[in-house]
């Protein structure tokens, strides 16, 4: 799919200015105002919102397979969100450091009141991990609890990348 | 020059958003977090009526104590090493039981270096809180695998049994080419000489849920019940209990919740477990077959369960239950979009009827309310960031 091409470099740019100011966190915040920064700056674009724990060992299985996605999807961005604390960063990079190894625009829950994060992005989820958001171009989302079902979730990305 | 890694993070900041990134950049742009005081943290009460309290202050594991609601909380003393991590968010948290001289035990989890492994760490005080050993391992086995999740409660004779969930026997399968073992296993270790010394490591079972915790409640016959998430066939997260003796013999496992969830998911929602004046066992627990469903209270009976009803709304969580003779009370939290309200119901005919209650609410993150059965009633504890350590009394 084709982004419009100055806007896309202007904010690259940006991005990765405010990448630098981070610099020492490799790590994001996302908070109870990430949910609707993340539509609006993927405004007619479908994109894929995944919660993973550091308790959860099915989201490690799944990670190699998120990232082979990324790649072959270039179109569709695809935002992990772990959903521990930002100042739990080490047990969240140690997790990162064996399954993603050099990814870079991670991110973690900005703190611990977990609940009023998990709210605003959904009501109904009820902090059980994985836990993904299918957001299509419409941003009429699908939401699916549990391991990742490979077939499903290529599917979904052949036809929203069409 | 942009190599391969930073076109990673300028695509993946480009969908989070210039804007956002920028408005974020301000507070994580190096500057360190206030110092956290952990949510994780339990409580138990004495015979004397003390509370004790262990939670995580400045990384290290500390006990409190207090003689009761309205009263103030003892200055924190710390139990574990300065250089060792403490697990301390949702059901991984410090653990604590007393015994029938006012003994106290307190367990955690001491994470290792490698994600999802750790080491259950265990230190005692038999002068009433005014001493405690020096931490110890409670498992022999030392591998650098998951042993998590920890649990801890006296039975009648006063050994100490401590449970977790161990990934020892999903590391064989691996190993011999299984790829096939369902989650983890239980294992637990016996103290006959008051915590000095533990005898173990003694197998519960194969195939538990691996992060949630694990519920113990002594019997009046001296072994131990223990119930948690279990993952039955193919991948159904209900739960199972079995009886746990002091010799490390483990009898009459079955499934006792059949809520049919069927997910591979880390809930990180543990089950309780209590016994009423005629030996009914009640328990509170958590799942999600539909999006209807979520935290539920129930009677465990034989292949099924008797008066099961979901508690509170489709936010309720991690819901605790205490019995004292007919009267039971189950406390849980639920956020309603603006705050956290803890919320209660009681009952004094064993679980035939309830009565619902708000008993606080806080405006900031908290960690798991907890019942404790202290003096004549019913008392939540509840640890919250705005207010602290927290007692309410819950009205009958």
């Amino acid at each position: 799919m084709k982004l419009p091409r100055i806007r896309s470099w202007v904010l690259i740019c940006l991005a990765l200015l405010a990448a630098q100011a981070q610099a020492d966190s490799r790590l994001l915040p996302f908070d109870a105002r990430s949910p609707a920064a993340l539509r609006q700056a993927n405004a007619g674009r479908p994109f894929v919102l995944v919660f993973w724990s550091v308790h959860c060992a099915p989201c490690f299985a799944e990670m190699a397979q998120w990232r082979a996605y990324r790649k072959q999807f270039p179109g569709i961005p695809i935002i992990q969100v772990a959903t521990e604390p930002l100042d739990e960063s080490n047990a969240i990079l140690s997790v990162l450091d064996r399954y993603d190894a050099g990814t870079t625009g991670h991110l973690a829950f900005a703190d611990d009141y977990a609940e009023k994060i998990r709210h605003a992005v959904d009501p109904k989820w009820r902090g059980e991990t994985p836990r993904v958001y299918f957001y299509d171009r419409d941003h009429k989302r699908v939401a699916r609890s549990g391991a990742m079902d490979p077939e499903w979730t290529s599917r979904w990305l052949e036809q929203q990348s069409r | 020059m942009v190599g391969a890694r930073g076109t990673v993070a300028a695509i993946l900041l480009f969908a989070i958003g210039a804007a956002w990134a920028q408005d974020h950049a301000a507070h994580a742009g190096g500057k360190p977090h206030p110092q956290r005081f952990a949510l994780g943290s339990s409580a138990a009460v004495d015979s004397s009526g003390t509370i004790w309290a262990v939670h995580v202050n400045g990384g290290r594991v500390a006990i409190r104590h207090t003689g009761g609601v309205g009263q103030s909380w003892s200055a924190p003393v710390v139990l574990s090493e300065a250089e060792e991590r403490i697990e301390a968010d949702g059901d991984a948290r410090p653990k604590i039981a007393v015994g029938a001289s006012n003994e106290l035990y307190v367990t955690w989890t001491h994470p290792l270096a490698k994600p999802y492994t750790g080491e259950i760490r265990f230190t005692r005080s038999i002068d009433g809180g005014k001493t405690f050993s020096a931490p110890v391992t409670v498992h022999r086995d030392r591998q650098q695998i998951t042993h998590r999740f920890d649990a801890v409660a006296v039975s009648q004779r006063g050994q100490v049994f401590v449970a977790w969930i161990d990934r020892r026997d999903a590391v064989l399968a691996k190993e011999k080419g299984e790829t096939d073992y369902r989650g983890a296993a239980l294992y637990y270790a016996v103290s006959d000489d008051r915590g000095a010394t533990f005898r173990g490591d003694f197998k519960v079972g194969d195939h538990s849920c691996e992060c949630c915790r694990i519920a113990l409640r002594p019997r009046s016959d001296g072994q131990m019940d223990a119930m948690w998430r279990h993952v039955f066939e193919p991948n159904v997260r209900d739960h199972a209990l079995a009886v746990l003796a002091p010799d490390g013999t483990v009898t009459d496992l079955h499934r006792v919740t059949f809520d049919d969830w069927r997910i591979d998911a880390c809930p990180h929602h543990g089950p309780s477990l209590v016994a009423d004046g005629a030996g009914t066992l009640h328990s509170v627990w958590f799942a999600l077959p539909s999006d209807e469903a979520g935290a539920f209270y129930g009677r465990l009976g034989e292949g099924r369960v008797d008066g099961q009803r979901k508690l509170g709304s489709a936010a309720a969580e991690h819901p605790d239950l205490a019995a004292a003779g007919d009267m039971l009370a189950v406390v849980w939290k639920e956020f309603d979009g603006e705050r956290t309200q803890l919320r209660a119901m009681t009952s004094s005919d064993r679980g035939q009827t309830w009565r619902d209650q708000v008993l606080a609410s806080t405006g900031d993150a908290s960690g798991h309310p907890q019942l404790l059965e202290a003096g004549a009633g019913f008392v939540v504890f509840w640890n919250t960031r705005a207010e602290g350590l927290t007692l309410t009394a819950v009205p009958r």
